[in-house]
């Protein structure tokens, strides 16, 4: 009787592909919000997907791979020195956030800029909760912080966009 | 906070974004990231850690047992020694040997060959050996302390 071959590492190949094709995007939104460029974000990213994917032995959650993300960025802030931060600040950034399909292009552009401008605790709460579609529960254990605090910071970060966002509300 | 109860206009509005695409350069370098199929590994540290302190602490004994026959071996009195203990040990024989680990103190870190981070612990052991005397005599005891450097190749993921 012969029995079908799969070749294990094909397998591995197509899971690894289709699974960066379908989350690359909100993985990389969270890497830009956690860098200070384009290319860190893009460096982190890579690195936090091997890392998970080696981890979780395969197609990792989502909570493991934000969070290898955010630690990741955070010993990249550690290493770089000064003068890599006075070139990055000197350096421009056209790094798009968002796509959409709904919205027309000035509208997407008012919302973009009100969420890059939120303080960054409440912008990572928005993002891993709009975007990211963690649980109040999983985003809490990715930033390290209660429950409790990751609602609180949500309902306020809401309330900023509300007043920011209120010419495109009205 | 209930959540399924995002139906704020704020909300709603940010929920009609999507995050940006990758570029298509960055995607071609992700899917070129592809990790070797490897099985998971979900020893932890501590685990994969205790495993080389075993082994440091058999290396240790054996070297405490080593040394101890060696010293048994050149027991012959040759000339009468000033100290002692020395002197009731080089006549005796040996009856036990104990080594005791007083403590290990982190030293910092190296790269192996592979360029694998090693750590480099400093141990402090306690030889505790005891000599039957040939004559009869009650057992001597000689203790010594003993510093060791132990390398421990630590596991990355």
């Amino acid at each position: 009787m012969n029995l079908p071959f799969f070749p294990l590492h094909e397998d591995t190949s197509k899971s690894w592909e289709s699974w960066i094709a379908e989350n690359a995007s909100r993985f990389l939104l969270f890497a830009r919000q956690q860098t200070r460029s384009e290319h860190d974000a893009e460096d982190v990213l890579q690195e936090a997907l091997v890392e998970s994917w080696e981890r979780g032995g395969g197609r990792p959650e989502a909570a493991l791979v934000f969070a290898t993300i955010r630690r990741r960025a955070i010993d990249l802030g550690r290493r770089h020195d000064r003068r890599a931060r006075r070139e990055e600040a000197a350096a421009p950034e056209n790094d798009v956030w968002f796509d959409s399909a709904v919205h027309d292009r000035e509208t997407a552009m008012l919302l973009e800029e009100a969420v890059r401008t939120l303080p960054k605790d409440l912008c990572d709460v928005i993002t891993l909760k709009i975007w990211g579609g963690q649980t109040f529960a999983e985003l809490a254990a990715t930033l390290g912080i209660p429950q409790g605090t990751a609602a609180t910071r949500y309902r306020t970060a809401l309330a900023q966009l509300r007043k920011s966002l209120t010419p495109v509300l009205l | 906070m209930n959540e399924h109860d995002d139906q704020s206009p704020a909300f709603l509005l940010l929920n009609g974004l999507r995050p940006a695409a990758p570029s298509a350069d960055l995607m071609q370098r992700l899917m070129a990231a592809r990790p070797a199929s490897q099985p998971p590994q979900s020893k932890s540290k501590i685990i994969s850690f205790l495993p080389l302190l075993a082994r440091a602490a058999v290396v240790a004994t054996l070297a405490g047992t080593a040394t101890w026959y060696l010293m048994a071996d050149k027991a012959a009195p040759v000339t009468s020694p000033a100290n002692p203990v020395a002197a009731a040990a080089a006549e005796s024989g040996p009856q036990q040997s104990l080594q005791r680990l007083l403590g290990m103190r982190d030293l910092g870190f190296a790269r192996d060959a592979q360029q694998r981070p090693v750590r480099l612990m400093h141990a402090t052991w306690l030889d505790d050996n005891t000599y039957v005397p040939s004559n009869g005599a009650p057992p001597v005891r000689e203790a010594r302390v003993r510093d060791e450097i132990v390398p421990v190749v630590l596991n990355t993921y």
